[in-house]
């Protein structure tokens, strides 16, 4: 069965070090998961990610979800990869080190469209915080981050997010086949309001709608803490002592263009002195609605493409 | 002892036979009287199949002076000589000439569809064999394999399963580079149809060590080297079973490596879990005949690519189905899009190529 897009709320979670015990990051997930009534009855748990290197195998092991805590602890996990099992209904979470490029880690998930999944990540995101040391937790609507993520044209592009806007600076590379294929095209997005920025390798800031900057987020801004909080524009802000909620914008973002752009732009200037443009090229924001999938497009107005 | 002395090209044969038994230092005859009578009676044995095979030559020669220049005529006596007086492998004690011999000569074994002329006709003149027979090193090569395919095979290995494998060694194992030389996988090949990954470690070897397979593998690799569609992955592996899966990857795994990605740089990784091949880029091979159910099972294999490798590393999922591949775009499509959640995304390759094993 080929799934359509997972267009759910996805969440992201970065560590300056590695989360431990693995077990109690499980046991977060599992509880939060327990509590919204969405914990799957079997776990798929791949049997590479967080193993030592006696364990790897491309078997995935099927447990339930009482017995994985128990199997973190015997072999010593230090990162998992699991996921539902259920094709098409797939919930996924995984815990990746940055291997030989340093200490952080990252946990992050996978939701397709009809998996038994929590609307939002809010009260798992905030246990971790306050359970682990963090640079900081994400959480956006999947379909608006692909889609201003993506760097290359490709078949998922052109079926998920329509034709690239015309602005783009492209670059392309051969493609490596047996079988004469079109060149990669690459497209620039470092000017996309909705574009992650690397902090340090595998770890990714995101200008979403919600945010919880941990206290190893800050130096890696432009940006004090103070000044972030000082910043007028946001709907609701908390500082507690193990993160620092931002709320600018009631939903997550689905617009790269008008207010939500606007908005993200204010993002980019307060935390990286940098900017952002839409369309591609334009060097400002575009007031008016450009491009994108139709799942996308303001309500009410009809759509173009 | 001297029984096929009489015979001109016997005679020819035994001296080259001797020379090589003895570092080119006696006569048969001396052998006699210093190896005594069983040392004779062995060689006269090991021979008897080089006669045969020394005579289509001789012929093949006579009839049509084109049939080979003087290197290919050396190549061949080389391997002649190999195949008389040596051991298949070190799991097949037995003289190559001597396993062939017994293979053709046994009940049900139709000689007028393979015989000692077909097999001189498929060294000499298909495309790949005489490349590799020409090749230093490689005059024995195809000899040996075929009497180690007719070891594993036993009571199943009949005429046209030695033509077939003539054919499939022609057309897949034995690879054409781009220098003009060839490179084979014949003991991967023949690890393969255990359908075990732990088989191909040596899959590279040059060991002629696999002897033994399940009736399963035996029967996979039947139908594979059988009439009417010999060489035929994706028809005689369907995705029916785990079994076929394993030894269709694994076909096309060594195919790929030898065709593409070995002159590229790479290293192959045969029983690596989430990897295939290392270097500039880490790769994941992976067949699919029916890309509208696939999507999971290359999910995981993303997965595995992305767990398994370096953080620093390009990696490329390399997905190889049936031609024309028209139906691969929805599985593109979504793992296009599964990427795409992915903070590994801006490292990842996904191809999905048309593939048939036979170039």
């Amino acid at each position: 069965m080929i799934p359509p897009f997972p267009d759910r709320t996805h969440f992201t979670l970065a560590f300056p070090v590695g989360p431990q015990p693995v077990s109690e990051v499980w046991g977060l997930i599992s509880q939060y998961l327990c509590d919204k009534k969405c914990l799957p009855n079997i776990l798929s748990v791949q049997q590479i990610a967080g193993h030592r290197e006696e364990f790897h195998t491309t078997e995935r092991l099927k447990i339930r979800p009482e017995e994985f805590a128990k199997l973190i602890d015997e072999r010593r996990l230090d990162a998992f990869w699991f996921d539902s099992g259920v094709s098409g209904r797939t919930l996924s979470f995984r815990l990746l080190h940055a291997k030989t490029l340093g200490f952080q880690s990252v946990l992050g998930c996978y939701i397709e469209k009809d998996a038994k999944a929590p609307k939002g990540w809010n009260g798992l995101i905030e246990a971790l915080m306050e359970r682990f040391s963090t640079v900081g937790g994400w959480q956006w609507r999947q379909l608006y981050q692909s889609w201003q993520s993506a760097i290359e044209v490709n078949c998922g592009y052109l079926s998920s997010f329509g034709s690239p806007p015309s602005g783009y600076s492209m670059t392309f590379r051969n493609t490596e086949s047996l079988t004469p294929q079109p060149d990669r095209v690459f497209i620039d997005i470092s000017l996309n309001p909705g574009r992650p920025k690397e902090l340090l390798p595998t770890v990714e800031f995101y200008p979403t709608a919600e945010m919880w900057l941990g206290p190893h987020f800050w130096q890696y801004a432009q940006c004090t803490k103070e000044e972030a909080l000082a910043a007028d524009f946001w709907l609701e802000t908390r500082d507690t002592p193990h993160y620092t909620y931002f709320k600018c914008w009631p939903t997550p973002f689905t617009r790269p263009d008008g207010e939500q752009g606007r908005m993200q732009q204010r993002l980019w200037k307060l935390f990286f002195h940098e900017d952002c443009e839409w369309p591609p090229g334009s060097g400002t924001i575009s007031d008016e609605p450009m491009y994108g999938p139709k799942e996308l497009w303001p309500e009410g107005l009809e759509y173009p493409y | 002892m001297c029984y096929t002395f009489g015979h001109t090209f016997g005679y020819l044969c035994e001296q080259v036979a001797v020379g090589a038994l003895t570092g080119g230092t006696v006569k048969v005859a001396q052998v006699a009287l210093k190896g005594g009578r069983s040392l004779a009676l062995n060689l006269a044995k090991r021979t008897s199949a080089s006669v045969v095979a020394r005579s289509q030559w001789l012929k093949a020669l006579l009839r049509e002076a084109g049939a080979g220049d003087a290197v290919m005529r050396a190549a061949y006596e080389r391997g002649l000589v190999t195949c008389s007086v040596e051991p298949v492998g070190p799991t097949i004690r037995e003289v190559v000439n001597e396993v062939l011999e017994k293979a053709f000569s046994k009940g049900g074994f139709d000689r007028s569809i393979y015989s000692w002329k077909h097999l001189q006709d498929d060294l000499l003149n298909r495309p790949n064999l005489s490349k590799l027979l020409a090749q230093t090193g490689g005059e024995a090569v195809f000899q040996r394999r075929l009497s180690q395919l007719a070891t594993i095979m036993g009571d199943d290995f009949d005429a046209v399963i030695a033509k077939n494998f003539a054919k499939v060694a022609d057309e897949i194992i034995v690879v054409a580079k781009p220098d003009g030389t060839v490179d084979e996988f014949f003991e991967g090949f023949l690890r393969a149809f255990a359908g075990n990954p732990s088989e191909l470690a040596h899959a590279d070897a040059q060991t002629y060590s696999k002897v033994f397979l399940s009736p399963q593998g035996k029967a996979a690799l039947k139908t594979f080297l059988s009439d009417p569609t010999p060489g035929k992955l994706w028809d005689t592996f369907d995705e029916a079973t785990f079994f076929n899966n394993r030894v269709r990857g694994v076909l096309a795994e060594l195919s790929v490596y030898k065709r593409y990605y070995k002159g590229r740089g790479y290293e192959h990784a045969p029983n690596a879990p989430g990897f295939d091949f290392t270097g500039p880029k880490w790769v994941q091979i992976k067949t699919v005949k029916d890309p509208t159910t696939a999507f999971s099972r290359m999910r995981d294999a993303v997965n595995a690519l992305i767990a398994e490798s370096p953080t620093d590393k390009p990696l490329k999922l390399h997905i190889l189905v049936p031609p024309p591949g028209n139906d691969s775009a929805p599985l593109q499509a979504a793992l296009d899009n599964y990427i795409g959640t992915l903070p590994a995304k801006k490292k990842f390759e996904l191809i999905i190529d048309p593939f048939d094993i036979i170039p």
